[in-house]
């Protein structure tokens, strides 16, 4: 064992200078002593791939942005591509972020895409296409989705309940739009919402027990 | 019976509802408990011995689901594989959104380490379940020695061990104002820049440091957190001196309330010590301690601050909001709470194991993560471990703690994880062993394959 002769400690383990004071130390090391292994450094830096891909966003941002200025013209296009990339950066961040659950990455996909083309359409001087097509085709998807995984992932099957009744929930709202004769095409808002109904009744219906369960652990106050 | 249920669900304990939200960089909020053998570990016994002994604590089986208002766990039949240490200690064990479980066990040459997520668990349920598992897994190689079979004693049914004991004696306290957190002495110094912690620990004989305890005067716990006051006051500069040196004290409640619950159940009281006012001679240190300690542990006093902090949960507003909300709130009010506070003595007290047993073991060694400097203090037989997990680089408490411990007589043999600033140890020393190390890795893994 070694010693410190200024600390007046002994010092286990495999070291070269004393852990309190840092000063030489007398007597000969046995490895075996060692307590903790000697570990590499984790190279893996947990959000690296997220700061590649937003890098890899604002350089794109900034070059289409510096080539629209400099190239003559008065439309400023730049700023339709500047918003796709912003759009597509945001997906990609949320797919990333809830990679370890791709049941709950189906449901905040769903949410994002559906507001971000409602934006775009408003902000494209409003041709309806949003609430017509995307939001009830996206959610046909995602309830097909689910309701897939829930059949491939068993254990995860009650999690996949769940994201249906919300997915159903959400699903139901081209009905509102419907009502309000705010749509120019009504069948993908009428199939979504009868799919959806249907989908949430079934569910209720056939599992509404473990329905009730996980929203009691999820809604504990 | 409810405990079989394979979706069982449970609430956080009161304790355990901040540690989610306030769990940072270094303080991980997962703390270690190993226990050293006097020969190697086998891998193959101590993966049977932790599959038994994890039946007797089925609710550490567990992963943190994140609700609306508030986390909760969820019962789960992910295996715990035992594995060879390849982390540094404490390190992260919630990932938010990951299915994994809280716990982890691990072995290096004579040790074996229990990690737990305070979610889970405080420091007594973690002692009960390593003491259960070390038990198991000596009985599997030396049970046939021995006369009569070694008995844990921990007499308590499933449902006690993962009641939560703070439900049970919350009664509501009359609006008593909560006192505004005084700043206390915050230690200066240069964080880590790597997020594992620096673990320093010294060993030493029970007897001797009994011996000099009794020299002041004084009981062992008192003696020790008087000698880490006067190491801290030390490294303070005069213009710091202004502020008391708070050190806070986690409390076992089941001590003064009865419960045999595995989960959450501890308190803490501060230990305030103020140079300003106060004289520094150590006499004096020891008996402002020893003070503090007969008023506080008191079952009137510790119930009025278990209830203070059960408060917050049962409070309608704190209840309704969402959980990103509280996130924020609960780790605001951490980092103000965290003003009033200098460092944590935690002290584990003995443990003892069944005497067929002693033989096999070499000591019982503990530590926690934290954001500043904590002594953790715990004892197996004659060998009395005095451990510092520590978030910053230098050592200079440590130092002076230790040095003052051997100037009243005590033989100290010191042991500390690797500390970056060290040069690499020379490669002639480590080739030979590493060489030796790899055929026989290799025939183990034929041996598993064939
Ligand atoms: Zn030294």
């Amino acid at each position: 064992m070694l010693y410190c002769e200024k600390c007046k400690v002994y010092v286990s383990g495999q070291k070269t200078v004393c852990p309190l004071c840092q000063n030489e130390l007398s007597g000969a090391f046995s490895p075996e002593e060692e307590i903790f292994p000697k570990l590499k450094k984790p190279k893996y830096s947990g959000h690296f791939l997220m700061r590649l891909i937003t890098f890899i966003a604002i350089a794109a941002a900034v070059i289409v942005t510096s080539v629209d200025i400099m190239l003559p013209g008065n439309v400023w296009w730049s700023l339709f591509a500047d918003a796709g990339i912003f759009c597509a950066w945001l997906c990609i961040m949320v797919g990333i972020a809830k990679r370890h659950n791709v049941i709950k990455k189906i449901t905040f996909e769903l949410l994002i895409v559906t507001l971000l083309s409602v934006l775009w359409d408003i902000y494209t001087g409003w041709h309806g296409w949003s609430l017509d097509y995307v939001l009830p085709c996206c959610c046909v998807a995602a309830i097909i989705a689910t309701a897939v995984l829930s059949l491939i992932f068993k254990p995860q099957a009650r999690e996949a309940l769940f994201h249906l009744v919300l997915n159903g929930l959400y699903g139901i709202i081209p009905l509102f739009f419907l009502f309000t004769d705010r749509l120019r095409i009504i069948y993908p808002s009428m199939i979504c919402a009868a799919i959806c109904i249907l989908s949430l009744a079934a569910v209720i219906l056939f599992d509404g027990k473990r329905i009730k369960e996980e929203l009691s652990r999820r809604l504990h106050v | 019976m409810s405990e079989k249920k394979p979706n069982g669900w449970r609430r956080l304990d009161n304790a355990a509802k901040i540690f989610p939200s306030t769990s940072e960089k270094t303080d991980t909020r997962v703390f270690r408990f190993s226990c050293e053998l006097t020969e190697p570990v086998d891998p193959e016994t101590l993966q049977k011995a932790a599959d038994k002994a994890i039946k007797d604590f089925p609710h550490f089986l567990s992963i943190m689901k994140k609700g609306w208002f508030w986390y909760y766990l969820e019962n789960c039949d992910l295996p715990l594989i035992v594995h060879e240490e390849n982390r540094a200690p404490c390190s992260q064990l919630y990932f938010p959104g990951r299915k994994n479980l809280l716990i982890d066990i691990s072995y290096y040459r004579c040790r074996i380490n229990l990690e737990i997520y305070h979610v889970l668990s405080d420091g007594t349920g973690a002692v009960q379940f390593l003491k259960t598992l070390v038990c198991c897994y000596l009985t599997m190689l030396h049970g046939d020695e021995w006369e009569k079979r070694p008995i844990i004693d921990y007499d308590a049914s499933r449902t006690e061990r993962s009641a939560d004991s703070f439900q049970k004696y919350y009664s509501k306290v009359k609006g008593e104002k909560r006192k505004r957190v005084r700043r206390a002495y915050n230690i200066k110094g240069e964080k880590r820049e790597t997020e594992d912690l620096r673990m320093i620990e010294g060993i030493t004989s029970v007897k001797e440091a009994i011996a000099a305890a009794h020299r002041f005067d004084t009981t062992l716990t008192v003696y020790l957190t008087a000698v880490f006051i006067e190491a801290i006051h030390e490294e303070m500069t005069l213009r710091k001196q202004k502020y008391p040196l708070v050190l806070m004290v986690p409390v076992n409640l089941r001590n003064y309330f009865s419960s045999e619950t595995a989960t959450n159940f501890f308190g803490m009281i501060a230990v305030k010590y103020d140079f300003k006012t106060q004289p520094d001679d150590f006499s004096s240190i020891i008996k402002t301690v020893s003070e503090t300690f007969k008023t506080e542990l008191t079952k009137e006093r510790l119930s009025v601050r278990m209830n203070e902090l059960a408060a917050l949960e049962h409070n309608p507003f704190v209840r309704i909001a969402p959980l990103g909300f509280k996130n924020i709130c609960l780790k605001a009010a951490r980092h103000i709470k965290d003003y009033g506070e200098t460092a944590v003595v935690s002290n584990i007290g003995r443990i003892k194991m069944p005497e067929q047993l002693l033989p096999y073991i070499r000591m019982f060694d503990v530590f926690v993560s934290t954001l500043k400097i904590q002594l953790q203090l715990c004892s197996f037989e004659d060998k009395l471990a005095l451990c510092f997990s520590s978030a910053f680089t230098s050592s200079d408490i440590e130092r002076r703690f230790f040095r003052k411990l051997a100037e009243h007589g005590l033989n100290i043999e010191i042991r500390c994880s690797d500390i970056d600033e060290l040069p690499e140890p020379p490669e002639e020393e480590a080739l030979p062993e590493e060489s030796g190390d790899i055929p026989e890795e290799k025939l183990d893994e034929i041996s598993e394959e064939s």
